[in-house]
């Protein structure tokens, strides 16, 4: 019964793994199609300083995207923990963001940074500072786009870890308590070692998933300006399907393909070996 | 205590501004008039549904041709067909998979699983221009089919390691008294397991739809824009030379309903779906 699955994965992932390091040797020219180039594009990769910059900022947007996503997670997992009056309520708002698409968050903040109609412009104009083209300008592009991808996400992570502390079992926090550890003592010396297995995974899950990110970049600033927020995947998806340049955009993947190993495989590691039933 | 309580709100306040500040915005000029989007801190100087009226059922944006003045409900529509699609195809593949790795703990049954584990975390750009070029050998290319077929990327894995996960609890006992009643695998399936594991064939149906609904890159590369799904259409409304904020505003708010909806259902199942099963909740 396992025929149908392995001819999938076959035509869906092997076949077309393969073929982008197969592809990464080739050139599309007009008019004469696909042509054998050798390792010309990859010459020309090693020394384009775009690429290796993309690959540094790859590695930034994803660090500052999933450190600031756990960050919130937990504070808003900590604010409504405990029950009180409203948690409810904060509990919905708090998940409120994961109803919007990807595509939808992105377009309603790059409403929010627009410099004339922005909501976020018209609050730095009432306090008395200047309006910023978030989105427009080098220094605060990438940055912006990171503030939504960790507004769409943070509903999700927070989620989880709310399910980890849930599965805390009780006791130990119970004995803490009659030896009088503090709050933060119970934090640190008991919640996150107990929520370590859980939080190891949801971070390399997310942290993978952000690795390889696009819609954000892509619609709220297409990588730019210049190629100030530009990130792995937009780069190579720009290459093949807007500059119609398959074989670089090829090589570009099969290295960034190589790069994700280094993420994948301690995943697969961690997740094997605690994970299984 | 009372600074407890102070502080709890205050930080309450904060996280509510967070979340909901945006959602707010794109409700306020939703319904502001032409020419009244707000350029300063305020409200609208003019309302008016006519926002609405125009996205839902199309008219009103006169001046702008093409695209940009279509109404949502073909790019809603490719969404629900695709993503019902899908779904189908998904559990259809994945059913008699999910169940030989949970029944049959071979060799082969676990290196399928591991690598679908494996595809599920690689970057899928590096999948997407062999899937293009094969689409257009195919003659796909353009169509909503395609995406259909390459949006199996994303529910696949997920799909077969979360009913894995559901058969695994279920009663084996029943299962093994009607193969001594020599009842076949197939049988079994069909009139044991599956009718058991409707709750988990719908979480994974709605999984599959939701990874459908939100997915970007193949939605922007494979169909034709008049047959791809709802986020292309968000996406084009930023052009270079100007953005339609009024019916953007429109379109990401209507773009919630499938997610209301899919939530409602999925609501306890989420996180075991976000973790790929790592999490039990």
């Amino acid at each position: 019964m396992l025929i149908p699955i392995v001819i999938l994965v076959l035509v869906i992932f092997v076949y077309p793994l393969l073929e982008t390091f197969r592809l990464s040797f080739f050139e599309f020219k007009a008019g004469r199609g696909l042509v054998f180039v050798g390792t010309s594009n990859f010459n020309d990769l090693s020394s384009d300083p775009v690429f290796f910059s993309t690959i540094v900022r790859t590695f930034a947007y994803m660090v500052g995207v999933v450190a600031v996503n756990f960050g919130l997670g937990m504070g808003f997992a900590l604010l409504t923990y405990k029950p009180f009056k409203g948690v409810s309520l904060l509990r919905t708002i708090i998940l409120l963001p994961m109803l919007f698409i990807p595509a939808s968050a992105a377009v309603i903040w790059a409403l929010l940074y627009d410099p004339l109609f922005g909501l976020i412009n018209h609050i730095l104009e009432a306090i008395g500072l200047n309006a910023v083209a978030f989105l427009g300008v080098t220094s605060t592009a990438m940055p912006a786009v990171m503030v939504t991808d960790i507004w769409g996400w943070t509903p999700f992570v927070y989620l989880i870890i709310v399910a980890g502390l849930q599965g805390l079992p009780a006791a130990p926090f119970e004995a803490a308590e009659i030896d009088g550890a503090s709050s933060f003592q119970k934090f640190r010396r008991l919640t996150i070692p107990m929520l370590r297995p859980v939080l190891l995974i949801a971070v390399l899950i997310k942290a993978i998933d952000t690795f390889r990110a696009f819609d954000y970049i892509w619609i709220m600033t297409g990588g730019g300006p210049g190629d100030a927020s530009m990130l792995l995947t937009p780069l190579a998806y720009r290459a093949a399907f807007s500059m119609v340049q398959f074989g670089h955009g090829s090589a570009i993947a099969a290295v960034f393909f190589l790069l994700s190993l280094a993420l994948t495989v301690p995943f697969l590691w961690v997740y094997l070996r605690g994970g299984e039933d | 205590m009372r600074r407890r309580t102070l502080l709890l709100w205050t930080a309450g306040i904060l996280v509510a501004v967070w979340s909901l500040l945006p959602v707010y915005y794109a409700f306020v000029v939703s319904f502001a008039a032409e020419g009244a989007i707000p350029t300063h801190l305020g409200l609208p100087s003019e309302w008016t549904w006519f926002n609405w009226r125009d996205v839902l059922f199309g008219g009103g944006m006169g001046q702008l041709s093409g695209q940009m003045s279509d109404p949502v409900w073909p790019y809603m529509q490719n969404s629900l067909v695709v993503g019902a699609c899908v779904s189908v195809l998904t559990v259809g593949i994945v059913l008699p998979a999910a169940y030989t790795f949970s029944r049959y703990r071979s060799r082969s049954s676990r290196v399928v699983m591991i690598s679908l584990l494996f595809f599920r975390m690689i970057p899928v750009i590096a999948l997407a221009i062999p899937v293009y070029f094969l689409m257009r050998t195919l003659g796909l290319l353009g169509s909503w089919e395609s995406l259909a077929f390459a949006q199996l990327i994303y529910t696949v894995p997920l799909a077969a390691w979360l009913l894995k996960g559901y058969f695994d609890m279920l009663p084996i006992e029943v299962e093994e008294s009607a193969l001594i009643d020599g009842a076949s695998r197939l049988t079994i399936l069909r009139r044991i397991v599956i009718p058991l594991s409707r709750p988990g064939l719908a979480v994974v149906v709605m999984f599959s739809f939701l990874l459908s609904y939100i997915e970007y890159l193949f939605a922007s590369s494979l169909p034709s824009t008049i047959q791809s799904t709802m986020p292309v259409r968000m996406g084009l409304f930023i052009t270079p030379h100007m953005t339609l904020w009024r019916p953007l505003a429109v379109t990401a708010l209507l773009s919630t309903v499938p997610m209301i909806i899919l939530f409602l259902f999925l609501q306890r199942h989420l996180v075991r779906g976000l973790t790929f099963g790592a999490v039990k909740q």
